[in-house]
């Protein structure tokens, strides 16, 4: 808690002398709306206008981009996918693995992490900050949706799944069902629209952290995980009907 | 390495940028790293708008959405503190560095803190948030590579993007293996990240206040958005329990969609990538039932200058940058001189034109006379800024006194040379009354034989100025 005899200055004077600077300066009618049409139509948003490409292409296409920034893919069904999880954890040797508490990936997830220790997120960060840090070898979460266009994951966590999950752990786990790929960004966050209810924390990730700080030469697993398997879940038969 | 780069450029005053441009100049090692980087970064550009229609698009977007911010930013600002304070972050306003200052202090104080760990935040450096803090025994680390390099160093950033680009893997390696206990002696640039990775994260782990900038702020939403490779930013505004935000009043805009466009410019002008790794997208403190995030957020809007260039129509467009540094990477005057000789927090064009509004035209009249006017980082700018046209614009306020309508800058007129000024009063007198011109030209031309060979500056690299035998009106026909 904050300390009652450190009180922080009130700003209130600064506060009324720099909005009385701006506002006896701005305009008297704003100027009109931005128009975002040519945006949306342009080539840096595939998707956002017009009917929704075929899921099946998109998930290639997805694919192809996040393998381009170092994550890496492993395609699954909607029957195997557990399987493929395990198979990235016993790949890399990791035995101690975190997930959320109340993930919806759970039910199918934990009988085949057996074996394991696995932790869930079941009490706040810092009653056990030290284990995540410095014991947790891998975070796995879902994922609210992908964007094609630069195989970029969206994620949006919350008590279900902590932030830390996907931050702290050197190896990130990302479950993505085939249907929820969208085109671009501006596609995936109109079809979203999380404005209608913001969470604490919306996150898009793209590949394992990385720097390019020295001498420009890129380098991965900077600060957040070193790296992003991303589970691609055929989900489309389910879904629409459409084969894969 | 004692090579010269590292003795004379720290903590340099924008006063002396004369005399630290002829410093970086001479300084091979200096030119050589800055122009490869330089190359390296335009080309990464270049290749993500190959179509310049599709880049003219985006611009044209991104400029009317940062302009229509603008003509709202009163209203904006006040959008964003209700709907920020609905969902729990605390508002403060600072008008000056001092008073940002002392709201880190204060924060600090009332959590017990010895030390904050900081993320990516060049308005922090321009409230010199480190060294204020060490003074009151607050000690702030960096955490983003570049700066934690930069810092370990006792340097500053001399690029808003990649602060230690002025350094060398072999400059590092000798830095890391002096300064980071057990630290070996590597120019594996893996290894060097991975002992940085390895310092930071118990930093991280255990720090109570964690500080980042802001990229973008959303009114409606109250919404707080940071770009970043790393993942430093999200463990400065998530692992700690306190997370404090600073940024500069111009950086809302009115809805979360106006965010999309202005991202895929920065980052495709900024490092030439379609996306960053992460875009972290933050709407308030911990809520009730969840586990991790921070219990106490703070968001402090710093001023410093920023409401000076609104106040002037002229100058408004300053406050339409998000701050991608293309207008460096494309400047030759930066690529020569390097980031640091511009003793600001800001270098190259973008801190040109608002180094004088935050520190006043006296200490900065110079930097607005160093551009060639080539126009480069108008036309690399991804928001439409008119860099060139601003930096006349300063050039004539450092020399001049307000014109009607125009309230002073902090500094305008601090140029002002008397002997100029009496010069040109003179030639006007001279002007308005023929038959005294036409003497004094005929006095001038007969002693020309008289100019002086050296003419102050003007001689250093063209030849005198005189008179000619014949003037011009001479050599026409018509009327005398």
């Amino acid at each position: 808690m904050s300390d009652p005899r450190h009180p922080i200055p009130d700003s209130r004077v600064s506060r009324q002398a720099i909005l009385g600077v701006l506002r006896a300066s701005a305009p008297a009618a704003p100027l009109p709306t931005p128009d975002m049409t040519p945006y949306w139509s342009g080539p840096f948003s595939a998707g956002c206008l017009g009917p929704r490409p075929d899921p099946a292409t998109l998930a290639d296409r997805f694919e192809a981009a996040a393998r381009g920034w170092r994550a890496e893919v492993l395609r699954a069904d909607p029957e195997n996918w557990p399987d493929a999880v395990r198979q990235a954890l016993d790949a890399r040797g990791c035995r101690r693995i975190a997930t959320g508490a109340a993930s919806p990936l759970a039910d199918r997830l934990d009988p085949a992490l057996r074996g394991l220790a696995q932790r869930r997120f079941n009490q706040p960060l810092e009653l056990w900050k030290s284990e995540l840090f410095d014991e947790v070898e891998a975070g796995i979460t879902s994922t609210l949706a992908g964007v094609a266009d630069t195989g970029t994951l969206v994620l949006r966590p919350g008590a279900h799944e902590p932030r830390t999950l996907s931050l702290v752990p050197p190896l990130h786990v990302a479950v993505l069902m085939a249907s929820q790929i969208y085109g671009s960004l501006p596609a995936a966050m109109r079809a979203l629209a999380p404005e209608a209810d913001m969470p604490t924390n919306l996150l898009l990730v793209t590949g394992p952290s990385k720097t390019a700080d020295i001498q420009q030469v890129l380098a991965f697993g900077a600060h957040g995980p070193k790296v992003l398997v991303i589970v691609l879940v055929d989900d489309l038969v389910a879904a629409s009907g459409v084969r894969l | 390495m004692g090579t010269a780069t590292e003795a004379p450029l720290h903590f340099v005053d924008p006063r002396h940028f004369k005399a630290n441009t002829r410093a970086a100049v001479d300084d091979a090692h200096l030119r050589r790293s800055f122009r490869s980087a330089m190359d390296f970064l335009q080309a990464k550009r270049a290749a993500h708008f190959e179509d310049a229609q599709g880049f003219e698009t985006l611009r044209r977007v991104g400029e009317s959405i940062r302009k229509y911010s603008l003509s709202r930013l009163p209203d904006l600002l006040e959008q964003l503190e209700q709907r920020l304070t609905e969902r729990g972050v605390q508002v403060h306003w600072a008008a000056t560095p001092e008073e940002a200052n002392a709201i880190f202090l204060a924060i600090a104080r009332a959590h017990h803190a010895k030390g904050m760990i900081k993320g990516k935040s060049m308005v922090s450096e321009e409230i010199d948030l480190n060294h204020r803090m060490a003074e009151q025994g607050v000690a702030c680390l960096e955490s983003d590579m570049g700066e934690y390099i930069v810092q370990l160093a006792g340097e500053r950033p001399s690029h808003i993007i990649m602060p230690a680009i002025h350094k060398t893997k072999q400059q590092i390696a000798a830095l890391f293996e002096e300064r980071i206990p057990e630290a070996p002696y590597t120019e594996d640039v893996d290894e060097l990240i991975a002992i940085g990775r390895k310092v930071l994260r118990n930093e991280f782990r255990d720090a109570r206040i964690g500080v980042s900038g802001v990229n973008f702020m959303v009114a409606e939403t109250g919404t707080l958005v940071l770009v970043e490779n790393e993942g430093n930013g999200r463990m400065c505004t998530t692992v700690p329990d306190v997370h404090i935000a600073i940024t500069g009043i111009e950086k809302v805009v009115e809805r979360l969609e106006h965010v999309l466009p202005l991202f895929s410019l920065l980052t495709r002008s900024a490092t030439g990538q379609a996306v960053t790794t992460y875009l972290n997208i933050i709407s308030g403190p911990r809520r009730e039932g969840e586990l991790d995030g921070p219990r106490h957020q703070h968001l402090i809007l710093l001023d410093n200058g920023r409401s000076q260039a609104y106040r002037d129509t002229d100058f408004r467009p300053t406050l339409q940058c998000i701050r991608c540094g293309a207008c460096m990477n494309h400047c030759p005057v930066y690529a020569r001189i390097g980031g640091l000789a511009y003793g600001t927090t800001y270098p190259g064009p973008i801190g040109s034109i608002i180094s004088p509004h935050l520190l006043g035209l006296e200490p900065t009249q110079d930097l607005p006379t160093a551009s060639s006017l080539c126009g480069a980082c108008s036309e690399v700018c991804p928001v439409g800024i008119p860099i060139p046209d601003l930096l006349m614009q300063l050039r004539r306020v450092a020399r001049h006194d307000p014109e009607p309508g125009h309230a002073p800058l902090a500094g305008q007129g601090s140029a002002k040379d008397w002997k100029e000024a009496l010069a040109w009063k003179a030639w006007a007198w001279l002007n308005e009354r023929p038959a005294v011109y036409r003497l004094a030209v005929s006095i001038g031309r007969r002693l020309r034989g008289l100019t002086p060979r050296s003419q102050a500056g003007w001689t250093t690299h063209r030849t005198p100025m005189r008179l000619a035998r014949r003037g011009l009106r001479d050599r026409l026909p018509g009327p005398r």
